[in-house]
């Protein structure tokens, strides 16, 4: 089981300064606050939790987009959480990649998809006729024609450019590929698409995915493991089908319970946030950070704060009532 | 996207009656002073005989006080005022470009030192430093166009500016980084591209600009110097005879105004055409 282990997160923090004045203070916003997960070779680590709460930072600290704070990453056990960005640009090779949410941000409006395909081969080294060769084949495989090559991204809907967006990041061959919710701009039917067609890549290629969404039930579909995060922190964290059948944590249980059914009494009641929660990040006091929206929160939940420990096989959680 | 917005800008210019006569202005403006090239008299040759001479067929514009056809001079006065309006845009559009998506691109300390180098050249006032700088160096009409950039790059780099520090947000960029691309790679294909827009819509107000800045410059003496004309220099030599041939004033300064006119008529319909929020015409008529 270790021996698979592809990338392993040890306390991972990334902190966002807060600039009030110069006299002031310095604030950091906690968007990620010491995190550990092992991702495993070859599966899907679904990372679910409400907008705002860390799952972007999350994914692109662990290649290394963002500097970290501190904390270990270790990709093929090789430490890379400290690397310089200068080492680590030379270093990872493009065996990490990202495909992004927005698929309209993602792609240089002006560029042909031929030229969007080609950058990160080009960073490689790679001749132009390789790169044409490999950006025609991913875009069949992708589901789209070598007659694109020559389009520019604005004449592609949102499906097709996110299509793009998945070719782009295959180029270089990766093993690992963070997907920063890269379903959630689209719409129902093409949603559909785009996961099968991640799902089909995963298995043709051997890739290992971290799956970031808050649409609960594509996560559940997509992943082997889940990870749900809480004000940047993992509050619960296992098996997929054990954390859906059998939620542990209380935010785990609103979360699941706020998936829209069509049988209404099923949802059993409204979800109460307090305003104290809209403050998290800054985490003003000790404790845990679900403790002021938690129906089950006692006095000492707000003292310490719980740590994640296995209360089940293969089912981590860090609240105090287990 | 590129034949779209050319087809809305012929669109534009078709509706808008003041953008149609002010391209037709400059086009004819700058053909007359191609063609002038093929002029084999000497723009410069006096005939005291015929000094002051009232504007006759021989003579469009009359002559002036040395007995030169003022037309010619005119015309050769036009070539050097445009030459330089565009050269001197050139300039300020090359610096201000540099500065403005360096200091959005790399932030930090790098952005505060041309933000504020670019306050200061903006609070002293233009017409001082220009005169200042141009009594020191060699005169002509390079120097003029230098002088001129010079000055004049402060607006383009704060526009330039603010546009890369929202492109350095989105998605692509930060990709392009991610997978190893040089920041100098990043900002010559990425940025540019994305940008060119407001480039050229600042480019035509900076030509308006320029040829108002160096006919004030000549005006003043320390612009072109004689034999050489513009039309701001024509407009200086005809102050001392004003009571007799009125006309001489009149008709550089009609040409400079028209000619600024014109060129801020284009770059507003530019801005319409890249911006498609803000209408053309709105704002001058």
């Amino acid at each position: 089981m270790k021996d698979d282990v592809l990338i392993s997160v040890k306390n991972l923090k990334k902190y966002f300064p807060v600039r009030r004045g110069i006299l002031k203070e310095k604030k950091y916003i906690k968007a990620v606050d010491g995190v550990c997960i092992d991702i495993h070779k070859g599966e899907t680590f679904g990372l679910v939790g409400e907008s705002g709460c860390g799952k972007s930072t999350l994914g692109k600290c662990i290649i290394r987009m963002y500097d970290i704070t501190s904390g270990e990453i270790y990709f093929k056990n090789k430490e890379i959480g400290k690397l310089k960005s200068s080492e680590i640009k030379s270093s990872r090779n493009n065996s990490m990649q990202i495909v992004f949410q927005d698929p309209y941000s993602a792609l240089d409006p002006s560029w042909t998809v031929a030229k969007i395909l080609s950058e990160p081969l080009i960073q490689k080294g790679a001749s132009n006729k390789e790169c044409m060769e490999r950006g025609k084949y991913l875009l069949n495989k992708v589901g789209m024609t070598e007659m694109d090559m020559e389009r520019r991204p604005y004449e592609f809907s949102g499906g097709q450019r996110q299509r793009i967006g998945i070719a782009r990041a295959l180029m270089s061959n990766p093993e690992f590929v963070v997907c920063d919710e890269p379903i959630s701009a689209l719409d129902v039917s093409v949603q559909a698409q785009v996961i099968n067609l991640l799902k089909d890549l995963q298995e043709e290629f051997g890739l290992t995915y971290l799956f970031a969404s808050h649409d609960l039930s594509i996560v559940r579909y997509m992943s082997d493991w889940i990870g749900v995060m809480y004000s940047g922190k993992i509050v619960e964290s296992g098996y997929s089908d054990k954390v859906y059948k059998n939620p542990l944590h209380p935010y785990t249980k609103i979360l699941l319970d706020a998936i829209p059914s069509i049988y209404s009494e099923k949802r059993k009641k409204d979800i109460t946030i307090s305003p104290e929660n809209l403050d998290n990040f800054s985490n003003v006091y000790e404790g845990c950070p679900f403790a002021y929206s938690c129906e089950y929160a006692k006095e000492h939940c707000k003292e310490g704060k719980p740590l994640l420990q296995e209360v089940q096989s293969g089912h981590f959680v860090a609240c105090f009532h287990y | 996207m590129k034949k779209g917005k050319f087809k809305n800008f012929r669109k534009e210019i078709l509706h808008n009656k003041g953008a149609f006569f002010s391209l037709v202005f400059l086009i004819l403006i700058i053909f007359t002073s191609i063609l002038i090239g093929f002029y084999d008299g000497d723009p410069d040759a006096i005939n005291i005989s015929n000094m002051l001479a009232k504007p006759s067929a021989q003579h469009w514009f009359g002559t002036d006080e040395l007995g030169r056809d003022y037309l010619i001079r005119i015309i050769y006065g036009g070539r050097v005022s445009l030459t330089v309006g565009v050269l001197a845009m050139l300039t300020s559009i090359i610096i201000g470009t540099t500065a403005g998506i360096s200091a959005g691109y790399f932030g930090g300390n790098i952005d505060s030192f041309i933000m504020r180098l670019s306050d200061i050249f903006s609070a002293v006032p233009w017409i001082i430093m220009v005169t200042v700088v141009s009594l020191l160096i060699k005169k002509g009409i390079f120097s003029i166009v230098l002088v001129i950039g010079m000055f004049s790059w402060m607006e383009i780099a704060r526009l330039v500016r603010a546009e890369t520090l929202t492109l350095k947000q989105r998605d692509y960029i930060q990709y392009a980084d991610f997978i190893g691309t040089s920041p100098w790679e990043i900002m010559r294909s990425h940025i540019v591209p994305s940008v060119l827009p407001t480039i050229i819509t600042a480019a035509t107000t900076a030509v308006a600009d320029a040829i108002m800045t160096e006919s004030a410059m000549s005006f003043l003496g320390i612009g072109v110097q004689a034999p050489m004309a513009s039309w701001g220099s024509l407009l200086q030599n005809a102050q001392a005879n004003l009571d007799n041939a009125f006309h001489m004033a009149v008709i550089p300064g009609v040409l400079i105004i028209l000619t600024i006119c014109s060129f801020n008529n284009l770059g507003n319909v530019f801005r319409a055409v890249a911006e498609p929020g803000s209408r053309a015409g709105e704002s001058n008529g």
